[in-house]
């Protein structure tokens, strides 16, 4: 569904952000695409949304390129940026006007979606609205679009607890096998549980691409109180119940992913996860 | 694999109808309230002194040099760029939303401005009686070049992501200074051979009935060439 080859990009030409990185992403998939500030995630979805153009190499989505933002391969896509831009419409019309450019925007879905969310006057200005709010209409508008890309720059951003987890709960029943989901986050917390391929980008470079699946095959996940063999960790974090630890799994144990705790080891160790999932 | 970027000939009227029903949703209320300036403007002022006509044409052309404004702010770009239309849809509905709707919006408010005055203040003021005096400014040549101005403003629109209205009035008066400098050096360089140049422009000054039919032609090519450009820079354009 989306496929980048050998894509070169920087904001300046002496400066590239991406050297010849490429990826491919396919349908019936939530991606997260994790990365500390200033690591290309915005720059990245940007490029798959056609709204940045790399310099070498191609983008494909959905077999148009991406660039060309074709009509056809814009209402089969939506892109959420961080940033939202909220018309000077009501909330109901938001869905008057747009969706006749989303061949399969469903109504019923953009109210469901906004009653989940706990939106219940639908004559509100959405400009007027707090950012957390915006953000719920757009997300649900987004989510009701039922476009077959739905590409999310830090969606949870401005949501409070309790939306947070309806989010996630939003999104869990709005996948399915023909559906590609990309959300990018630097607070990995908030998609614990929904994402099924992480995607860690650092210094313009893809570290990891791999599902959930796959890395607690590679990667074992536990918390100890007593003292571990150092040279065998690869990650440790101390908490109030003793450490939390990422060793490779070697012998295959089943393991719960903790996405953070990840994280945190690929920055940590990044030369041997590397090894370690190329192997 | 492709380099260069290709034309896209996508073009849909109901994804254009979509666009104009999208503008006009949104910004209805907006342009209801510049046409009632405008009327306020046409009452009390004396249409014969032709300040009303003065804002009316300002007005278009503020407008007009501000019809991709939403390409200016980060968030809003992204927004407009992602609305499923191809950029041969867009364009032709912002050349539609300010060469033909806003002209003609704002000539209703105008029109009613100078026939209330006529109405109301007839009595009281003797400028009232005819709007004889807006048949001057109406004539095929003059249109044609009003429509090039226009065409320069939407490509400096697009072209520039901040204050696009003043820095494509600053960009065309430098180049017709340096075009001013250019002719003044030619013609010092040349002063012998301008003889038949100063009879020719001399015939042409003093000819009744001048043949508008080059400028007309010139005019007309070069609107069409401004709004390629315009789409050249909308499809390219990143956020």
């Amino acid at each position: 569904m989306i496929t980048l080859h050998n894509i070169d990009f920087g904001y300046t030409k002496k400066q590239h952000l991406f050297k010849e990185l490429s990826l491919e992403m396919q349908k019936g998939h939530i991606y997260g695409l994790l990365g500390k500030n200033g690591s290309g995630k915005t720059s990245l979805l940007k490029i798959m949304a056609g709204l940045r153009f790399p310099q070498q190499g191609s983008t494909e989505v959905l077999g148009y390129r991406a660039a060309f933002r074709s009509p056809e391969m814009l209402g089969n896509m939506y892109f959420l940026s961080e940033e939202i831009f909220t018309p000077t419409l009501k909330i109901k019309q938001l869905a008057q006007v747009y969706a006749s450019f989303y061949p399969h925007f469903k109504q019923e879905e953009y109210h469901h979606y906004l009653e989940e969310f706990d939106v219940k006057d639908k004559n509100l200005y959405i400009h007027k609205l707090s950012h957390g709010q915006k953000k719920k209409v757009m997300i649900s508008f987004a989510l009701a679009c039922n476009t077959d890309i739905l590409i999310m720059d830090e969606p949870t951003n401005g949501l409070d607890i309790p939306s947070k987890s309806i989010f996630r709960k939003v999104m869990a029943s709005a996948a399915n096998e023909d559906r590609l989901f990309v959300i990018s986050t630097h607070q990995v917390r908030d998609l614990h549980s929904l994402i099924d391929t992480v995607i860690i980008l650092d210094n313009g470079e893809i570290v990891v691409n791999a599902t959930d699946q796959c890395i607690t095959e590679k990667l074992y996940f536990q918390a100890v109180e007593d003292k571990v063999d150092e040279k065998e960790v690869l990650y440790m974090e101390e908490n109030l119940r003793g450490n939390l630890i990422v060793t490779e799994n070697k012998q295959q144990i089943d393991s719960h992913l903790d996405l953070e705790l990840f994280f945190n080891a690929v920055m940590a160790n990044k030369k041997r996860i590397k090894e370690i999932f190329n192997a | 694999m492709l380099n260069f970027i290709i034309m896209d000939t996508s073009l849909s009227l109901t994804r254009i109808k979509h666009l104009l029903n999208r503008y006009f949703i949104e910004n209805w209320k907006k342009d209801l309230y510049v046409g009632l300036v405008l009327l306020v403007i046409a009452f009390v002022s004396n249409p014969i002194a032709g300040f009303s006509s003065f804002v009316y044409i300002v007005m278009i052309l503020l407008y007009t040099g501000r019809i991709f404004g939403n390409l200016a702010h980060k968030a809003s770009a992204q927004h407009y760029l992602m609305i499923p239309a191809s950029t041969n849809e867009k364009l032709i509905t912002n050349i539609f939303l300010s060469h033909i709707y806003y002209v003609l919006l704002l000539s209703v408010f105008l029109v009613l401005g100078i026939l209330l005055r006529a109405l109301i203040l007839a009595p009281l003021c003797d400028d009232t009686s005819s709007c004889t005096f807006l048949i001057p400014y109406i004539s095929f040549a003059s249109y044609l070049s009003f429509l090039l101005f226009q065409s320069i403003l939407v490509f400096g629109s697009v072209y520039f992501k901040k204050n696009a209205f003043i820095k494509t009035l600053l960009s065309l008066s430098a180049f017709f200074f340096f075009l001013t400098m250019l002719v003044i050096f030619i013609i010092r360089m040349n002063v012998g051979s301008m003889t038949r140049l100063a009879e020719e422009f001399d015939y042409y000054v003093r000819n009744p009935y001048p043949s508008y039919l080059i400028p007309s032609i010139i005019s007309i090519v070069f609107t069409c060439f401004f709004w390629i450009l315009s789409y050249f820079r909308l499809r390219e354009t990143e956020v």
